[in-house]
């Protein structure tokens, strides 16, 4: 019993120390929007949750100046009856003018704090951030933003790209960050393409074409679908009857249950040359023409020449990379690997990368083309 | 010793025998302290004066009328103590010196005969017990396998074990508890199976219990338990005979009281109260889950709520956004904070249990049923706690129930309390610290000296299976290895690996 009194003391001592943040006295900001303004100091809008049985309306808009993160949150704060707490944010939005100027001093309260949440996304506005985060009323736009970067990233058709993945690459030598981009589309916030990051600062913009080329260099695909368009002419020969009349230069296949891998080798450290080995291996589940696939032949066909086409799009997409010196693939952590003696910094390797050169070699392998009688 | 037991002593040692029919007469109402039913009956066969005296309505009075007196009378014998012994047709017979003896048999149903100027008084037990019928479990009740039930008279319970355990191997040792109201006990458990350490334990205890009385079977159990501070229960206190059987055959040592219809069966561990007998009736894979499922009931029933509580009051951050949003409109409409809101409708779940149990049959169920949904529709309505919370403190309370054991649902049921009161002040950093504590008090814990969490700690792999689930019995053919039984194998696995088919018996393959 003697032991247990200093236990008992401490409990008696220690009661209402921790302070209590009872939910229904909270305002629960769940996204954050930062705009650079015309002084320089950043604009901030807040969207949060707050329960009040009178208002109908459960999410708030909240709006503040100031020059950090926490400093925003004070702000607002004196514009609201609830205790505004940033535990449960999901999405950041920065407005393009502040993205170009660096966005992750805003981030650093994550890394510092535990009580901050690590799992959210960060997605750049093409206009301002307010723009999208008061771009409607009628549904609750944090759970849309994070929903509509969430579902797409798992249907593997953005790239990796919340909190952590951002931190990561930015930190690392040789990487650099991609986002989801917003607009405005009919009032509802829409993803337009990906936004391309030197370090923490936006560059340019990558359409969903040139995504699917980037995820398919970084990443592996599980079960991924996509479009591409070949020229017609080599397919003219297996063209069934056709109803549609129209003279068309194209033809379009849709591959599903999309799996890949790819390998980044650098075959030469005094060149900077590297090659791309990628393997996709998928199913054709639909075409714009009445294709007739009766052998081999014929996939092969499709096989050779959707490989060739990607080759071509990603060679186009690699210059442009190359241009804007911005390395999302990462060459420049390979580089780092195989060089392990010399530490590279990111001065040098900017230097280097517009120098290298990157052979892509593309296999496509089509497994299953669907029962079709 | 004080003065009153010396002189309550001494007075015993009175009526040293022979005595004339009178002297015993009035030493024996002395005794009983004139108790009005005491019935002298004085014959005379072949000169000799024989008095017959006994209790009338402890007695079987048609067993009296024909195998003793008939005998006595028109047997016309020159009767001695040796033929009162051999020649009545009677079975159960006792000589005695003193007439306290006799006396100390009168009052549990015997009568006695005394010859004049003999020195030994012959007793006869011919005890008309009042019992209830055997009936089915009411507090631990399953749906398959054998459904009798101990009742208050411990003849009828050995009965019952002994004809469940038909072995000669089965010893069933006497004691008499209770210096000023003895009540007999017996200690049980299988000769060739039990272990020699955990029977002397249970005897050293029985024995070196020095009482004036115990209640109940439940209340020898907490005499004799290993730690009275704890609100854990360490020995399985069961009403059903099947389960008290099983204890047996798995060599665990196992008390009947009189007077009491529940069996006490040690040593137990943690896991033991919550395994039903019908986890053994039914098939392997579906006891097991049910198994689990206890388990895991037993979990949710102590950290639901103060999860709960913690999360409300401290942690918003690690509750779904969805949920979040259900939480933060049923919570916006009370007035309290958590920690009250819970303790408030945990109050009014325990009052209907209690209100339930303790009104008759009839009533108790209206109140329960009735009484859960009205009530907390009614607090909702009222704004005195969120709906939520009715779903939570719901489940939690159902959850208790489902432990084979009552004991432990009570035992479950209350260090719930506690933990509520930590969460709401410290979160849940208060919840891990309780939970710690729990979990260091149970480690620390023995029942008949034996560790109590067993076989997760110690860690006895061999053990985990029917401790913690069920495997079939093919493969499950050992008893516990930590209780170090005098043999820990079943049955060979070999023989029972390979089911023999209709081929094996017949001859039609045998051309």
């Amino acid at each position: 019993m003697k032991s247990m009194f200093p236990i008992v003391c401490m409990f008696v001592m220690l009661i209402g120390c921790v302070p209590t943040k009872q939910i229904e006295k909270l305002g629960i900001v769940t996204s954050y929007g930062a705009d650079l303004l015309e002084d320089g100091s950043i604009g901030n809008t807040l969207l949060y949750s707050q329960f009040d049985p009178n208002i109908k309306e459960p999410v708030q808009t909240a709006e503040s100046q100031a020059h950090s993160y926490e400093g925003a949150i004070d702000a607002a704060n004196l514009k609201t009856n609830y205790k505004l707490v940033t535990g449960q944010i999901r999405t950041k939005v920065f407005g393009k003018e502040l993205a170009k100027t660096g966005i992750v001093r805003l981030l650093s309260t994550h890394f510092r704090d535990a009580s901050e949440p690590a799992t959210l996304y960060i997605a750049v506005s093409d206009t301002t951030a307010k723009d999208v985060l008061t771009s409607t009323t009628e549904v609750d736009l944090s759970k849309f933003l994070y929903n509509l970067i969430d579902n797409n990233r798992k249907r593997e058709i953005l790239p990796k790209s919340d909190l952590i993945d951002f931190l990561h690459k930015y930190d690392d030598v040789g990487i650099d960050p991609v986002q989801p981009l917003i607009t405005i589309e009919k009032k509802r916030p829409v993803i337009d393409s990906i936004a391309l990051f030197q370090d923490d600062i936006y560059v340019d913009s990558l359409s969903p074409e040139e995504t699917f080329l980037i995820k398919l260099t970084t990443e592996k695909f599980k079960a991924g679908t996509h479009e591409i368009t070949l020229p017609k002419e080599p397919f003219k020969e297996d063209i069934g009857y056709d109803t549609d009349k129209s003279d068309k230069e194209t033809i379009h296949f849709v591959l599903n249950e999309i799996r890949s891998k790819s390998k980044v080798k650098l075959d030469d450290t005094e060149k900077l040359s590297y090659t791309v080995e990628i393997k996709l291996v998928s199913r054709l589940i639909e075409i714009s023409e009445p294709l007739i696939i009766e052998d081999e032949k014929t996939i092969k066909k499709i096989e050779k020449h959707s490989s060739e086409h990607f080759t071509k799009q990603l060679e186009e997409m690699m210059e442009k990379l190359k241009e804007l010196n911005v390395d999302p693939i990462g060459f420049g952590k390979i580089y780092d690997e195989e060089t392990r003696n010399k530490k590279l910094t990111n001065k040098e390797w900017r230097d280097l990368y517009p120098t290298i050169d990157v052979k892509f070699n593309v296999k496509v392998e089509i497994i299953r083309h669907g029962i079709m009688q | 010793m004080d003065k009153r037991t010396r002189a309550f002593q001494n007075s015993k040692k009175k009526g040293k025998l022979p005595l004339s029919i009178e002297q015993l007469k009035k030493s024996i109402k002395d005794q009983l302290h004139d108790e009005a039913d005491l019935i002298f009956k004085k014959i005379n066969v072949q000169n000799k004066n024989i008095l017959v005296f006994y209790i009338s309505y402890l007695i079987d009075k048609k067993r009296l009328d024909e195998n003793l007196f008939t005998p006595l009378i028109y047997g016309d014998k020159d009767w001695t103590v040796e033929k009162l012994l051999a020649g009545l047709p009677l079975g159960e017979s006792k000589e005695h010196q003193t007439v306290e003896d006799v006396c100390t048999k009168l009052i549990s149903g015997s009568i006695g005969i005394y010859i004049e100027s003999e020195n030994k008084i012959v007793s006869y037990s011919i005890l008309n017990n009042q019992q209830r019928p055997i009936e089915k479990p009411e507090r631990e009740s399953i749906v398959i396998g054998p459904q009798a039930a101990f009742s208050e008279s411990i003849e009828t319970n050995l009965n019952l074990v002994r004809s469940s355990v038909r072995s000669n191997d089965l010893v069933a040792e006497k004691f008499t508890i209770g210096s000023r109201l003895p009540t007999e006990v017996r200690l049980l458990y299988l000769k060739s199976l039990a272990n020699d350490d955990d029977v002397q334990t249970m005897r050293q205890r029985l024995t070196d219990l020095k009482v004036d009385d115990i209640e109940d079977g439940s209340v020898l159990a907490q005499y004799v338990e290993d730690s009275s501070i704890s609100v854990f229960p360490q020995f399985y206190l069961t009403e059903r005979v099947d389960r008290f059987s099983y204890g047996i055959s798995k060599g665990k040592v196992c008390v009947l009281a009189d007077g009491s219809p529940e069996g006490i069966v040690a040593p137990t561990t943690f896991f033991g109260f919550f395994e039903s007998t019908e986890d053994v009736y039914f098939r392997w894979n579906v006891a097991t889950f049910f198994r689990m499922l206890r388990f895991i009931a037993m979990f949710i029933s102590f950290i639901l709520t103060p999860i709960y509580v913690a999360g409300v009051t401290f942690h918003y951050e690690v509750i779904p956004t969805n949920l979040l949003m259900t939480l933060g409109e049923s919570r916006s409409k009370v007035p309290f904070p958590p920690v009250m809101e819970v303790l408030f409708l945990e109050l009014i779940i325990e009052l209907l249990r209690e209100a339930g149990a303790r009104l008759p049959t009839k009533v108790g169920q209206t109140i329960g049923i009735v009484g859960g949904i009205v009530l907390g529709q009614a607090a909702v309505e009222a704004g005195l706690t969120s709906n939520v919370l009715i779903i939570v403190i719901a489940m939690s309370a159902l959850a208790s129930f489902t432990a084979p054991s009552y004991l432990m649902g009570t035992a479950i049921r209350v260090i719930r309390y506690p933990l509520i009161i930590i969460a709401g002040l410290f979160g849940i950093i208060g919840v891990t610290f309780g939970l710690c504590l729990l979990i260091i008090h149970l480690l620390r814990m023995t029942s008949l000296g034996r560790p109590y969490f067993l076989p997760v700690y110690p860690f006895v792999y061999q053990d985990l299976d029917n401790a913690l689930f069920r495997l079939p019995f093919g493969v499950s053919n050992k008893r516990s290895i930590a209780y170090r039984l005098k043999d820990d194998t079943r049955y060979k696995e070999k023989k029972s690996a390979k089911q023999k088919d209709i081929d094996d018996f017949g001859g039609y393959n045998e051309h």
